[in-house]
């Protein structure tokens, strides 16, 4: 076969992007072993070290190659490139085109790598002494991302996928189009049929989505620094010199975390109809889950730290946040979730090796638990055999990969029981440690709620797998997990929320009253009075709260006692700076995140609990009213004015702009005359329908937060439709189309009053009334009679209520038939939602970050100190 | 008993509640005959709407109520009435995931629904 030439096509920039993919893969593998060898060395320590370096400068340089070429292919808008064509498209604006360049699955694990790479670069500068070990897990990981990106075929599976991927290799079917053969375009010219790509999807359109995917990307990358530590402490067994010098990575993997998932959520308010900023989603968990166990992690490191308790669980803690994170990946990321989630990703063959990457890093943290260098190459070995078996076999073997894990996991924890120093004195109450400690299981627990609720896709695929057979008939819980028809809390608000209230107002209360006790030892009547004083101003303070935010103390009382510990955290963390650290802010970070959570959860507390949906909808009567009591949305007729809540809301009609329609609502606040104009919009898009983009008034104590729901679609509208005649005689009265009408009486007059060509005619007006609950109209139609005969009718039209009239005489005396037509009019279906005081969730969370950066300058200062005295 | 295994303890006692709140709370996947025998119980079917016997919506009179014909997996036919704002497109979709309960012999009361319209990149292609 000849070898076709395509024309048109910019091979060099996918080329070198490739060779780049090799070349930092290369690079990782190599500095890995190097950086691995100079850990385990002694003589070669420095030598080992300088080549990882070598080689981890050119994977570097590689990474941002990778990067780089990606980009100028997607901002060149080359679509002979699959992932240009998928995932953008010409009139795609630049920032956007950020989000093309993650959108797709090759390149969120392009971000994720490059991340890490920049993290390591930071890493290869600071670190000293650490630096081989916990570099060598930094590049293990790097290895494992960049074969994902590989997209070569060995034996018959293809390892990973290539963002580099030619549209014609991807799609071979395009060239084939009928289109070709009718235009008579050659195979080789196929570029000229492919003038745009498919565009970037409409929901990621939104400058949030700029910035979130790469700020929580950036906390999963960082949290790899803790799990490295952590593993290079049982590996050179420095069983607790690790902490002090992670714990400012820690925190800031913390910080970023926290601060991407919060721009998740504020993504969510602004462009999302579900209605808030936190739904409980899947994927929203998933990275919440990891998030809440690498702050207890930090916690139970620093108390080990400062009283050598709790090392054991610290090391779970960092492991498990890690393995969480990279399964929240791929969760996200597999389509497991598929119809469970309003925002689950779509499904490539990357899956298999995401699952093989937790695998391997759960395993890790084992293989380093054995102490003697026998168990481990052993461990090792079983290890390498287990990975093996999965990769011949072409697929992920759950059973055989379940029950090695669950060996592996018995082995860490009976290794890291006998290994690890024991920290334990005489345990006492009175300590700081056993209440952080306490926190710490509450945060773990809270965690592990989460997880339960958000993995039930996952429990459905392994109960099918394993349990399969024994599945038989029944509607049991566990009929339903063997045959993976669980499905996730239809109502997952309160499935989620009952059980994290509590878990929220235990840990708020902690954050108020640990600090005032003392590692080892305290002096309880000091403690006592310092947690009165809080305590006081905590009770003036939630009863003034509990008016103010208007909460029925006997059927809200569980978001009262939630308020209580909230302002309790607020204030215990308050006097514990004036007091404790004597006002001086630069040690206060700690207390200051704690102020802002717990300002976080005042402000959460009140806009979700007490959030009102204005649009309910009480006017019209429902036959099956008592089948769903609430009805949340409004019908606006365009400019029919309708009360909702203390507003008068018209909706005036609406705009399109490509690709946005925007619909305008007037809202008249009915208590004080103030007016203001929202545009909730949305895109109409053939795959996903409508995508309703809410517009929120922002004021100081609420937002008013409104998206439609429905539109007619808008090819419909315009067309008058006939209704049937009538038979009425003045003073009837009718119902047409949600209005009363009246046929009030018939004015005659000689025609030629009007006009000469009309003389001898007899016209004859119609009065109708048309009248709707605000208004009233008037209809005139006419007809002429000359002598006995009907002549002519002028048809008399309602524009603002959309309807005809038109009449002729009947065949009885003092009887005329009435036409009627209709047209239906432009409305849209709308949401409207009041959320009181959601500024104090933003201010709260600005605060906690605030509270982050100071903590993370205190800790870098005293892991800098710790390592001047070594 | 010292305090920390109390805690342990407590924390233990807390999971496995946990535990017991998914089991009672988990929803399930099924088809419409499984629907029928667990009445009381909202099910999640994977339908296929039947287009030629039309959708009944009249905003005017609800607009949160919206009527049609589905098919579910194994076959069974019945009629949906769902209890939400007809969703942009609906006569387009193809799959509609609905969330509810039986009722009577032939009608399916819905609370939710999902639907999925065919894809865009099949649309594409027919585009070009």
């Amino acid at each position: 076969m000849e070898k076709i030439v395509f024309n048109n096509e910019h091979l060099l920039p996918g080329n070198l992007g490739h060779l780049f993919v090799v070349l930092s893969l290369c690079a990782a593998l190599f500095g890995a072993f190097a950086y691995f060898l100079s850990t385990q060395s002694n003589e070669g320590k420095n030598f080992w070290r300088n080549k990882a370096r070598i080689a981890f400068g050119i994977h570097l340089v590689s990474v941002i190659g990778i990067v780089a070429s990606l980009f100028y292919i997607i901002y060149n808008h080359y679509f002979e490139y699959d992932y240009a064509w998928q995932h953008s498209s010409i009139s795609l604006p630049v920032h956007y085109m950020i989000s093309s360049f993650w959108e797709g699955q090759e390149g969120s694990f392009l971000l994720w790598m490059f991340w890490h790479a920049v993290i390591g670069a930071v890493l290869v500068f600071k670190l000293k002494s650490w630096e081989s070990p916990v570099m060598t897990i930094v590049l293990m990981a790097q290895v494992v991302l960049g074969t994902m990106l590989l997209g070569v075929e060995i034996a018959g599976t293809s390892i990973g996928i290539s963002p580099f991927e030619l549209l014609r290799e991807a799609r071979p079917e395009l060239l084939t189009l009928p289109v070709m053969q009718i235009q008579n375009i050659p195979v080789a010219d196929y570029m000229k049929v492919i003038t745009d790509g498919t565009g970037l999807n409409p929901l990621l359109q939104n400058y949030w989505m700029v910035i979130h995917p790469p700020t929580l990307f950036f906390g999963f990358a960082a949290s790899i620094v803790p799990f490295a530590f952590a593993v290079s402490g049982l590996w050179l067994k420095k069983f607790r010199e690790w902490i002090a010098p992670a714990l400012p990575w820690t925190l800031v993997a913390v910080m970023i975390l926290g601060t991407g998932i919060l721009m998740g959520g504020i993504w969510a308010y602004e462009s999302l109809s579900f209605g808030g900023y936190w739904a409980w989603d899947p994927v929203e968990n998933a990275s919440l889950v990891p998030w809440l166990l690498i702050i207890a992690g930090m916690h139970v490191m620093i108390l080990n730290k400062n009283s050598g308790a709790s090392l054991m669980l610290a090391y779970l803690l960092i492991f498990v946040s890690f393995i969480l994170v990279l399964y929240s990946t791929f969760l996200n990321r597999s389509g497991i979730l598929g119809d469970t989630s309003v925002h689950s990703f779509t499904d490539l063959d990357l899956s298999g090796h995401l699952l093989i990457f937790m695998l391997l890093f759960t395993l890790v943290p084992a293989i380093v638990s054995f102490q003697r260098s026998r168990w481990r190459w052993g461990f090792t070995l079983a290890t390498l055999i287990v990975l093996a078996i999965n990769l011949i076999s072409g697929q992920f073997l759950t059973e055989i990969n379940a029950l090695f894990l669950l060996a592996a996991m018995i082995l860490l924890i009976r290794n890291l029981t006998k290994s690890l120093p024991s920290g334990d004195k005489e345990e006492s109450v009175y300590t700081r440690e056993f209440w952080m400690y306490v926190g710490a299981i509450i945060l773990l627990l809270s965690g592990i709620q989460i997880l339960f609720g958000t993995s039930i896709p996952v429990f459905n695929k392994i109960g099918q797998s394993i349990l399969g057979g024994l599945a038989g008939e029944g509607n049991t819980f566990f009929h339903r997990l063997a045959s993976g028809t669980l499905a996730p809390p239809e109502d997952p608000i309160t499935y989620y929320n009952r059980f994290q209230i509590w878990f929220a107002v235990f840990v708020a209360l902690l954050t108020g009253f640990t600090q005032f006790f003392r590692y080892n030892k305290s002096d309880l009547v000091r403690v006592i009075g310092q947690v009165r004083r809080s305590f006081l101003l905590t009770v003036i303070f939630t009863v003034a709260g509990t008016f103010l935010f208007k909460l029925n103390p006997r059927y809200e009382w569980q978001l009262v006692v939630l308020m209580f510990a909230g302002f309790y955290s607020i204030f215990g963390n308050f006097i514990y700076v004036l007091e404790g650290l004597k006002g001086k802010i630069r040690l206060a970070g700690g207390s200051i995140a704690h102020i802002g959570f717990a300002l976080m959860l005042i402000g959460i507390l009140v806009s979700s609990g007490k959030k009102d949906v204005i649009s309910v909808n009480t006017r019209y009567a429902y036959a099956e009213f008592d089948e769903k009591a609430q009805r949340e949305n409004i019908l606006l007729y365009k400019d029919v004015p309708d009360t909702m809540g203390r507003y008068l809301v018209t909706y005036k009609g609406h705009e399109f702009e490509s690709p946005i329609h925007y619909y305008q609502v007037d809202y008249t606040d009915l208590t004080n005359g103030s007016k203001f104009t929202l545009y909730p919009n949305a895109q109409i898009n053939n795959e996903q329908g409508l995508m309703p983009n809410p517009d929120t008034r922002h004021y100081i104590t609420r937002d008013i937060f409104t998206h439609v729901s429905s539109v007619p679609n808008t090819d419909e509208d315009g067309e008058w439709e006939e209704q049937d005649e009538k038979v009425l005689s003045p003073g009837d009265t009718f119902a047409l189309n949600r209005y009363m009408v009246v046929f009030q009486r018939i004015d005659t007059m000689p025609g030629e009053n009007i006009s000469a060509d009309l003389a001898g005619h007899l016209l004859h007006i119609g009065r109708f009334t048309i009248t709707s609950p605000d208004s009233t109209w008037e209809a005139r139609p006419v007809f002429g009679m000359k002598n006995i005969i009907h002549t002519y009718q002028i048809t008399s039209e309602v524009t603002q209520a959309g309807l005809r009239f038109d009449f002729k005489p009947g065949s009885e005396q003092g009887k005329f038939i009435v036409q009627t037509s209709v047209k239906p009019k432009e409305f849209i279906i709308m949401k409207a939602i009041v959320f009181p005081y959601i500024n104090l969730l933003w201010a709260g969370t600005i605060i906690m970050i605030l509270g982050f950066v100071l903590a993370i300058r205190q800790r870098n200062k005293i892991a800098r100190a710790v390592k001047e005295k070594v | 008993m010292k305090a920390k295994q109390i805690i342990l303890l407590i924390a233990l006692a807390v999971g496995i509640a946990a535990l017991v709140s998914l089991y009672s709370e988990a929803g399930t996947k099924g088809n419409f005959a499984h629907s029928a025998k667990n009445p009381d119980r909202e099910v999640r079917v994977k339908t296929t709407l039947i287009k030629e016997k039309g959708i009944d919506y009249n905003p005017e009179i609800d607009p949160e109520k919206f009527v049609f014909f589905a098919i579910d997996e194994k076959g069974e036919e019945r009629k949906v009435i769902c209890f939400t704002e007809k969703p942009y497109d609906f006569e387009r979709s193809e799959e509609v995931v609905i969330v509810g309960k039986v009722k009577g012999d032939d009608e399916f009361v819905a609370s939710k629904v999902q639907i999925k319209c065919p894809s865009k990149y099949e649309d594409e292609i027919s585009d070009i």
